[in-house]
Parts: C-alpha cells; sequence; structure tokens
C-alpha cells in the first residue's frame, strides 16, 4: 500500500498543477533563505538553517519573485502543450483534453500577466530609505518604490493560487469540488483587484468586487446545498444519471440550477450581474483585468458548461433553461456593446465589450439548448465557443498589455490618454488597432474565425426550421425558429460594437497626442503585445488556426463523451 | 432526532434573511455578515442532507464550507479596511469615485 496520495501514473498526468503547486511552496520559500544559524543548546556549535538571517544576495533581489513565477507558468503551460495521456486522478479530478486546453489558456493568461506585472509593478534594486532632506514628491516616490518592492512575492504567490484554481477546477468531476477550486481562485482574484490599497480607487474596486462576487457564490453554494438535498451525490455522472431518470424537472432541482446559475454567470460576466465588472476592471492594474477578461470568464464557462450541459442536457427536446439563457445571452450583448459606446474611459470599453463577448458565448449555449440541435451542429457551437476562449487570451489580453504599457506613466483611464499613440509608439498602435478589429470581428483575424464558427453554427442548428412555402421574407422571419434569432443578435451586435472599436482606432491615428516623446523602454511588455498581435493574424489564418481548431475539436470531443 | 427537513427549512429562512440583508443594507461590514448567514444556510442543508441519506460526504462538504467562508472574510475584512483607510467610508453608497 501506497502512503503518497498520488501514484506516479496520476502525478503524471497533472504535471502542471504540480509544478505550480511546488512553485507556490517554492514563491514562499527562496525570499526568506539567508544566513541564519541555530546553536545547539549548552555547545558553542551552530548549524546553518538557512531560513531567516541576512539574506543572501540572489534571494533578496527584489526580481526574482517575478522571474520564479515567470517559469513556473511557462513550465505549466509547456507540460500542459506536450501532454498526451489523459486519465482520472483520484474520485474527483479527471484529465481529458478539454481540461488540457482549458489549463493552456490559463497559463497562457497568467504568463501574460507576469510579463505585464513585470512593468507595472516595477521591482527595483538598489533603492534608498528617504531621508530628512528629501522633499515631499521625491519621499513619496521612494516609498512608492520600496513598497513595490515588498510587494513582489504578495502578488505572484496569489497569482499562482489562481492559476491552480483554476486549473484544478477544469478537471474536476465533483460539483464540490469545482466549486472549492473555483473560491479559490476568486478569492485569489478579489485580492488582485484591490492590490494597489494605497489608491483610492484600488480599495473600492476591491470591495465592489468582493461583495457582488461573495453573495454571487454564497446563492451558488446554497444551489448546491439543494443540489445535494435533491440527489445526495455531487458527483457529475451521479447528477446527470438521476435528472435523466426523473421525468419531470423536481422543483429542488430546478430552483437549485437557477441559483448556481448566478453564480456562475457572475463569474463570465453575464447581465444583470455584470454590474462590478467595469469598476473592477477600471480600478484594478491592467494585468489584473486582463486576467479577469480572459481566464476568468474561461473559468466561469467551463462551470456553465458542466452544469448545463453535462448534468442537465436532456437527450432530446428543449432544455429548461433554454430561454433564460437565450434572453440573458441577448441581454447581455445589447447592455454590454451599448454601455460601451457611453463610456470614455478604455479600460471600461474593455470591460464592457467582454461583457458583449459573454453574451455572444452564451448564445451559443443557448442554442444547444434549444432541443434542434444535432450531435454534428452541437459539436460546432461548442468548438466556437473555447475557440473564442482561446483566441480572448491573445488580443483582449493583448489590449490589456498596451494598457498596461500606458499605465506605466500612469495614465490609461481616459481616452485621451491615447490620443496620437500612433505617432508615439507606431508598433504599438498598430498592435492595438489590430486587436480592436478582432475584438469586433473583421476578417480575416482570429476574432472573425470565432465569431463565423459561432454564427455558422447557430445557424446551422435553426437551419430549416422556417416555413418554406411563405410569402415574403416577414412570414419567414416570424415562422422560423427563436434560435435564429440568436445568430441576428450576435450580427446586430457586432455591427453596434464597430462604432467604440473603431473609436479607439480613430483617437490613435488622428488626434494630437499631449507629449510626442515615445514611451517608457518596456521591452518584455513590447515583446508580448507583439507577439499576441502576431498570434492575432496568424490563428485567423494560415496553418495554426487549423492545427488549433483539431485541439478544440479533440477538446469537445471528449467533454461530449462524458 | 429531528427531522432533516426542520433543518433545510430552518436552512431556507436563513438564506432569505440573508439574502433580503445583503440587498438592502448599505454598511458593508452588516452585508458581509449576510452572506455569512447565508453560508451557514448552505451548511445547514448539507448537514440535513447528510442525515438524510446516511452520507459522510455532507459532513465533509460543510467542514469545508466553513473553511471557505472564514478564509472569505478574512479577505473581505481586509479589503474593507483598505477601503476605510484611504476613503473614510465603508457605505457601499458613499464609495463611488469609480464611475465612468
Amino acid at each position: 500500500m501506497s502512503y503518497l496520495p498520488l501514484d506516479t501514473a496520476e502525478a503524471e498526468l497533472i504535471i502542471p498543477e504540480l509544478i505550480m503547486l511546488v512553485g507556490l511552496i517554492a514563491i514562499i520559500l527562496i525570499p526568506n533563505f539567508g544566513d541564519a544559524t541555530f546553536r545547539i543548546p549548552l555547545s558553542r556549535i551552530k548549524v546553518p538553517i538557512l531560513i531567516g538571517g541576512n539574506r543572501f544576495k540572489l534571494t533578496s533581489n527584489p526580481k526574482l519573485p517575478n522571474q520564479v513565477s515567470l517559469l513556473i507558468f511557462s513550465a505549466a503551460f509547456f507540460f500542459g502543450l506536450i501532454q498526451t495521456s489523459y486519465g482520472n486522478v483520484g474520485d474527483t479530478l479527471e484529465v481529458t483534453a478539454f481540461s488540457r486546453i482549458f489549463t493552456l489558456i490559463f497559463t497562457a493568461a497568467l504568463i501574460l500577466a507576469t510579463i505585464a506585472t513585470t512593468h507595472r509593478i516595477p521591482a527595483r534594486t538598489n533603492l534608498k530609505v528617504p531621508t530628512d532632506n528629501d522633499s515631499e514628491t521625491i519621499t513619496t516616490k521612494k516609498i512608492d518604490a520600496l513598497i513595490d518592492n515588498r510587494r513582489q512575492v504578495d502578488f505572484h504567490i496569489i497569482l499562482i493560487m489562481v492559476g491552480l484554481g483554476m486549473s484544478l477546477m477544469s478537471m474536476a468531476t465533483h460539483l464540490f469540488m469545482l466549486f472549492v477550486c473555483i473560491e479559490l481562485a476568486s478569492l485569489s482574484s478579489y485580492i488582485l483587484v484591490a492590490f494597489h490599497k494605497e489608491t483610492k480607487v484600488g480599495g473600492e474596486a476591491g470591495m465592489k468586487y468582493f461583495i457582488v462576487g461573495s453573495v454571487a457564490s454564497a446563492v451558488g453554494i446554497y444551489g448546491m446545498s439543494l443540489l445535494y438535498l435533491w440527489s445526495g451525490d455531487l458527483s457529475l455522472d451521479a447528477l446527470s444519471s438521476k435528472w435523466m431518470e426523473s421525468e419531470t424537472i423536481d422543483p429542488i432541482a430546478g430552483i437549485a440550477v437557477g441559483l448556481m446559475l448566478v453564480a456562475f454567470g457572475f463569474k463570465v460576466g453575464a447581465a444583470p450581474f455584470h454590474l462590478a465588472a467595469p469598476d473592477a476592471y477600471s480600478g484594478a492594474s491592467s494585468p489584473v483585468a486582463g486576467l479577469l477578461a480572459t481566464a476568468s470568464k474561461a473559468m466561469g464557462f467551463v462551470a456553465l458548461m458542466r452544469i448545463l450541459i453535462t448534468v442537465t442536457m436532456p437527450d432530446s427536446g428543449e432544455a429548461f433553461w433554454f430561454s433564460t439563457i437565450a434572453i440573458i445571452s441577448i441581454v447581455t450583448m445589447t447592455w454590454g456593446n451599448l454601455a460601451a459606446l457611453t463610456s470614455t474611459n478604455p479600460k471600461r470599453i474593455l470591460a464592457y465589450s467582454s461583457v458583449a463577448h459573454a453574451g455572444y458565448m452564451l448564445a451559443g449555449l443557448a442554442a444547444i439548448g434549444s432541443g434542434l440541435a444535432s450531435e454534428e451542429a452541437m459539436k460546432l457551437v461548442l468548438t466556437a465557443i473555447i475557440f473564442h476562449l482561446v483566441v480572448l487570451v491573445v488580443f483582449k489580453f493583448g489590449a490589456f498589455l498596451v494598457l498596461s504599457l500606458l499605465e506605466t506613466e500612469g495614465r490609461s483611464h481616459q481616452l485621451e490618454d491615447l490620443h496620437g499613440l500612433a505617432r508615439r509608439e507606431p508598433l504599438i498602435a498598430g498592435s492595438m488597432f489590430l486587436f480592436m478589429l478582432s475584438l469586433a470581428g473583421v476578417p480575416p483575424l482570429s476574432g472573425f474565425l470565432s465569431k463565423f464558427l459561432m454564427i455558422n453554427g447557430i445557424v446551422n442548428i435553426s437551419a430549416g426550421t422556417g416555413a418554406s412555402d411563405v410569402s415574403s421574407v416577414m412570414d419567414w422571419l416570424i415562422s422560423v425558429e427563436p434560435v435564429f434569432w440568436l445568430a441576428f443578435a450576435i450580427v446586430l451586435n457586432s455591427a453596434l460594437s464597430m462604432f467604440y472599436y473603431l473609436r479607439i482606432g480613430l483617437v490613435m491615428f488622428f488626434e494630437e497626442p499631449e507629449n510626442t516623446k515615445p514611451m517608457k523602454d518596456a521591452f518584455s511588455l513590447r515583446i508580448a503585445i507583439v507577439l499576441c498581435a502576431l498570434l492575432t493574424v496568424i490563428i485567423g489564418i494560415g496553418p495554426l488556426s487549423d492545427s488549433l481548431l483539431q485541439m478544440v475539436n479533440d477538446a469537445v470531443d471528449s467533454f461530449i463523451s462524458n | 432526532m429531528i427531522d432533516p427537513s426542520w433543518i433545510s427549512g430552518l436552512g431556507v429562512i436563513l438564506f432569505g434573511i440573508g439574502l433580503l440583508g445583503a440587498f438592502t443594507r448599505k454598511n458593508a461590514i452588516i452585508v458581509l455578515m449576510c452572506i455569512e448567514v447565508m453560508l451557514n444556510a448552505a451548511n445547514l442543508n448539507f448537514v440535513a442532507g447528510a442525515s438524510h441519506y446516511g452520507d459522510v460526504d455532507g459532513w465533509v462538504f460543510t467542514a469545508i464550507a466553513i473553511a471557505i467562508a472564514a478564509a472569505e472574510v478574512a479577505i473581505g475584512l481586509a479589503i474593507l479596511l483598505s477601503l476605510y483607510s484611504t476613503q473614510e467610508t465603508i457605505s457601499l453608497d458613499e464609495a463611488n469615485i469609480l464611475r465612468n
């Protein structure tokens, strides 16, 4: 009998998560290594214990945590990428192609967040303590720099916890495990949002995000407890077979699923639970906002897919949540786009645009629940949703990286800060314009491909539902199934969203900049931005999009088969 | 032994109180307390289910849910503290510099 909780075969399956776990311990320990010694009582022998004392030169370097966490996430990403074996880990985790692709999404987003943090919360060696002779501004500057150094480790510990929670949740096959992992990730993200606690906005953004988030998760956990009362077992398999057995939907189970939708709806930023999102995004630093817009959203969609498709999807006929999700999706995308039109803060615009994107993906989920979807069409829509979540990391996070670059000089809260960016930084402005076009879904960029797949799938589902013997277009539109209107709403909303995406492009190219000096030399951040811009184009056309689509297809197959 | 339906009935009442409080109160600390009440309602449901089905899982869920609630309060109070030190208010209405 083995006393280790994992045998080797299982440990091999979860190498990326083990790397993050070991890295979490390492990043706590490493900065504390020093030359402390322990004197054995009643003797003069001193034994070095390494923890504490004067820290070694290497371990006291404030840049170290950032490099360690970049290494951890890169290693996790790499091992996730090369993994080919799948299987169960214990009773509550299962590694599949589905969970693997989400691990890749999360770690990729975290790599970008770490790179952006290098310049957003800069670490400097050889800092000076303020003296009495310094003026007030110099004193504050020096203290700020010292604070930034102090909190390097804190930030990266929490970042790794987010990664660990998200990555584990994507492979959970037990509803309670799923919830605990979501809580790990979201409790950490509350801290990240409120991380700049000396600024006025930091605390407020954190408070708003925390209150709304924890009310939502309390409602969700209550829903889960009702589900437990109903079935007595919370593993997804047991729940799904119990759901199949019952001929009519038990009101308790229906309410329970509805309450859980509240919790997961908050995570993806669906209306009407999205109200805290713009505040949180604009109060948090840009790398964190990017993380919320990509990784946190992907996490919410994993949970939604698990509860809506794995558990409550009937074999045939309309799922009971179809009309609810359909209405929520249309309200979400319209509300997000209209609010983005009226906003003048680039971070809020991006926040609302990510609300709108959640609406597009929810429309896909609703179409699956319409009961009209064949297996083929369902796969098509699921592929579109997951593909969209993958490419969001590239162009949504890319846009937040550009804002991070602006933030290094203390700005990014007004549209004016983007004025004339093309004259100051042609390459960065060009990349930002690409991201905006991709968000709007302009061909041949990757945002177009995902949106095209989605609309294609939804139209496929509703194809042939309109009456064939009609005299006018109006009659046909009335006779067609409501699913068709979801595709219609996506197209209309995409057109609406062009206005604010293009407005950002417009001010970058045609307005006069306040100053024409080039921005701070943040080398790795610039590399990351250009890389994201390249990927935005390459994933849209070319062989890489095919292999990525193939990966997503495998993920969908493994998701449907269990 | 108390019938499990009474336990979960108490849970429903607590959940209602918590939800109502979370939506109507403006003081962030009281909202935090309401969230705790809601989590405890969920715990009561888990306990009721565990005793109804004779299942150990329910007790484990309860213990873990209590731990999550404790972590949530710790983080929540820390965030409220940082809000108070910069804006000198913990009212959900008065903290509103984040607009547009």
